[in-house]
Order: structure tokens, then C-alpha cells, then sequence
């Protein structure tokens, strides 16, 4: 993991010269997995950050920022743990905050519609609260994570593009949580400097 | 068109603040922040009971008792309905109510508290019974806001039991609106009950 941040870093600061990219998208999210089964409702909050150097001109290495927030308002139930039972309505949250190293791989760069993959290594913070009544129960995590994207580039002009992407986020077992999951669809803008 | 950091910087701070705009806020209503907590002793037949006796007053837990005095009590006449609705959950269990605590299977102990922090409360039970005086229930903890709970507790009696024993509790726990919202606590009661199937007698 560390030999692929050094590598990483050392290719962006190698690359003093040439183009970057810079892309701010909407992030909608839909929960896989345990997260999925928290919070059924596909989150309509987020945003991600994304930013490339492009080392060859369909090569870019970067870092990708986000945070998407999943939400659900359960009906009045009873939860029962043991002997103890609990009724109320409960709220849930999960927040993701996804920062990881990327590489990108353009098919067609300078053309207008560019579509491109990439893969994402890093860490991802999960912070899940159950809220009941007064009372809240908070567990969180910092989970390796992987993510795999493909995505299109529609260019407006040489200086900025429309982008829409779709990141698949898995980020394994660790803290107090199992492996968290969620495929983001996301739409924004692509800045070229 | 050249593209600025400050540019960047800028939506940056704008997507971010649109995203705290419109974070979740969870519960609207006073109601949506009721919750009713039940624990049992699971070694405990109930089904071989059928007895109980409660206090007329719900005891009202402040903290300020004083050796020798009586505590305060939950004003009428919201006492005596949020009495009628428990004895009427315990019928419906198949439970008889009789006077005397010290010929009846188990003692239902009401009580109200709208502090903060609960560990355990002693000598709030002396003027309804001595043998009584001195016990306290297990309730966990509470940090509360301006809450009120009225938390209901089952006690073993009898010669299998050298002290009281805590075999069902319950606390019916909202955030408080004003004065007593009967219809509020009242639907707590039957939850408490409606959730403990393993009270149901013989």
C-alpha cells in the first residue's frame, strides 16, 4: 500500500509539466451490501472532487475526494437484542468520505467525447449513526478501499468538459463495521488547465 | 476561458455548503422521538403467577427525597389514568390486582422522572411498603435533555426471595412538550406491554 502512494506521488511530482484535469461532480449513491441493508435509500447527497495530472496525454493520475450521505427514516418498530426490546422510530446515516489515489485511462483524448476508465486505492471513512429517540448509537471505520470507475467525457470547449462517471466504492471490513459498499453515479464538470 | 483555483476553490465551497444545506435532520415531532425500553429476567416464570399488587401514586423521582418524608407524586388527574391504562395492559395479561403487596406474586412500580442522569434510587418506595424501602431498579443510565420517562418495574415477592428481585422493567422515554401528554404516555404504556408477550399469565 505504501510503495503505491510513493510510486503515485512520484509520477504526479515527475510530471511538473503538461495538463491536469480537475473534475467537481453531483454524487448519487446506492448502497451495496451491509450498507445497502442500513440504509435501503439510494443517497441524493454527495459531491466528489477528482483531480488529474496527465502523465501521457490518456494517462491521468490523481486523487479522488467525496462524501456522500445515506439516509433512511425507518417506521415505528421493536428491535429486540436478548431479553431487551426497544420500539421507536429510528433514523439512520451513513456518511462515506472516499480519498484515494487514482489512475485514469482515456480511449480517445482530445476528441469530444472521450470516454475513459480508472482505478482508485486508498481509504474510505465510514461514519454510521443509529439515532432513537434521544439516544444515538455511532460506529465508524477507516476502510482499505478499492474503486473501479468508468466514465465519458463530453468536451465543451478545450477548457471544460461534461462528465458522467460510474464509481463502484468497496471498502473492506474494519472499526466497527463490516465491509461498506456503494456504486456512485456521478455528473459535473471537468476543468483542463 | 482560462479556468482559476479560486475558481475551483469557490464551487468547492459552494457544493459543500449546498450539501450541509440539505443534510438529513431526522426526527420532525415530539412523538418521533419516543422510545419504550422493556428488560425481563428470563429465568422468571411468569406463566406460574398471576398476582399483582401497585401503589395508587406514581411516584415522582427528583433526587431530593428526604429521610422519613413522602416523595413527591404525579398530579391527578393524570396519575389515575396512566394507572387505569397499566392495570387495564395487566388484565388483559391475565393478571388479578390485590391489595396487599405482601400476598401478591409480583409489585408493579410506577415512577416518573424528568432529570438527567439515573443510576439507581433508593427510598422512594418506604411509604407504600417497608420491606420495599431501600430497593432500587436497574433502568440503565439515562442522559437525557428535557425528557421525561415513567419507567414501570415488576418485583418478585415471596419466600423463594430474600430481597426484592427486579424481574421486568420498562421506561417509556420522549422528549417533553409541557405538561403531561397523557395520550403520549398511554400509547407508551401499551407498547411496553405489547412488546413483553412473556408476561401473558395463566
Amino acid at each position: 500500500m505504501k510503495k503505491i502512494f510513493i510510486i503515485l506521488f512520484s509520477v504526479i511530482a515527475l510530471s511538473s509539466s503538461g495538463q491536469s484535469i480537475t473534475a467537481i461532480q453531483y454524487s448519487m449513491g446506492f448502497g451495496s451490501g451491509d450498507l445497502g441493508d442500513f440504509v435501503g435509500q439510494p443517497s441524493f447527497r454527495g459531491f466528489t472532487i477528482d483531480y488529474r495530472k496527465l502523465v501521457q496525454p490518456n494517462i491521468g493520475v490523481g486523487f479522488d475526494l467525496g462524501w456522500n450521505v445515506f439516509y433512511e427514516e425507518k417506521s415505528y418498530d421493536t428491535y429486540t437484542a436478548g431479553t431487551v426490546s426497544y420500539s421507536g422510530k429510528q433514523y439512520r446515516y451513513n456518511n462515506q468520505f472516499p480519498m484515494l489515489f487514482a489512475a485514469d485511462y482515456y480511449l480517445k483524448p482530445g476528441e469530444q467525447i472521450n470516454p475513459f476508465a480508472g482505478l482508485g486505492i486508498g481509504t474510505m471513512y465510514s461514519l454510521r449513526n443509529t439515532d432513537m429517540g434521544m439516544f444515538t448509537v455511532e460506529q465508524d471505520a477507516w476502510n482499505f478501499a478499492l474503486r473501479p470507475e468508468i466514465g465519458v467525457l463530453f468536451e465543451a470547449n478545450p477548457n471544460m468538459s461534461l462528465a458522467v462517471t460510474g464509481k463502484y466504492y468497496y471498502g473492506f471490513e474494519a472499526g466497527d463495521l463490516p465491509a461498506q459498499s456503494y456504486f456512485a453515479l456521478n455528473v459535473g464538470f471537468v476543468f483542463t488547465k | 476561458m482560462k479556468f482559476r483555483f479560486k475558481n475551483l476553490l469557490f464551487m468547492i465551497a459552494m457544493t459543500s455548503l449546498l450539501l450541509l444545506g440539505c443534510y438529513p435532520q431526522g426526527a420532525e415531532y415530539y412523538e418521533d422521538l419516543d422510545v419504550v425500553y422493556t428488560n425481563f429476567d428470563d429465568t422468571f416464570n411468569f406463566a406460574s403467577t398471576g398476582t399483582y399488587s401497585m401503589p395508587d401514586k406514581i411516584v415522582k423521582i427528583d433526587g431530593n427525597v428526604a429521610d422519613g418524608e413522602d416523595p413527591e407524586f404525579v398530579q391527578e388527574p393524570f396519575n389515575s389514568q396512566m394507572l387505569a391504562r397499566i392495570k387495564s395492559n395487566m388484565t388483559a395479561l391475565g393478571w388479578t390486582e390485590v391489595d396487599s403487596p405482601d400476598e401478591a406474586d409480583v409489585v408493579l412500580f410506577p415512577a416518573t422522572w424528568t432529570n438527567t442522569t439515573i443510576y439507581y434510587w433508593y427510598d422512594y418506595w418506604c411509604w407504600y411498603y417497608p420491606y420495599y424501602c431501600g430497593w432500587g431498579w436497574g433502568y440503565p443510565s439515562v442522559s437525557a435533555y428535557t425528557t421525561g420517562t415513567l419507567v414501570m418495574t415488576l418485583v418478585a415477592n415471596g419466600p423463594d426471595y430474600i430481597e426484592p428481585t427486579r424481574v421486568w422493567t420498562s421506561a417509556v422515554n420522549g422528549l417533553l412538550s409541557g405538561a403531561y401528554d397523557v395520550n403520549r404516555v398511554n400509547k407508551g404504556i401499551d407498547q411496553a406491554f405489547e412488546q413483553s408477550p412473556y408476561l401473558k399469565t395463566n
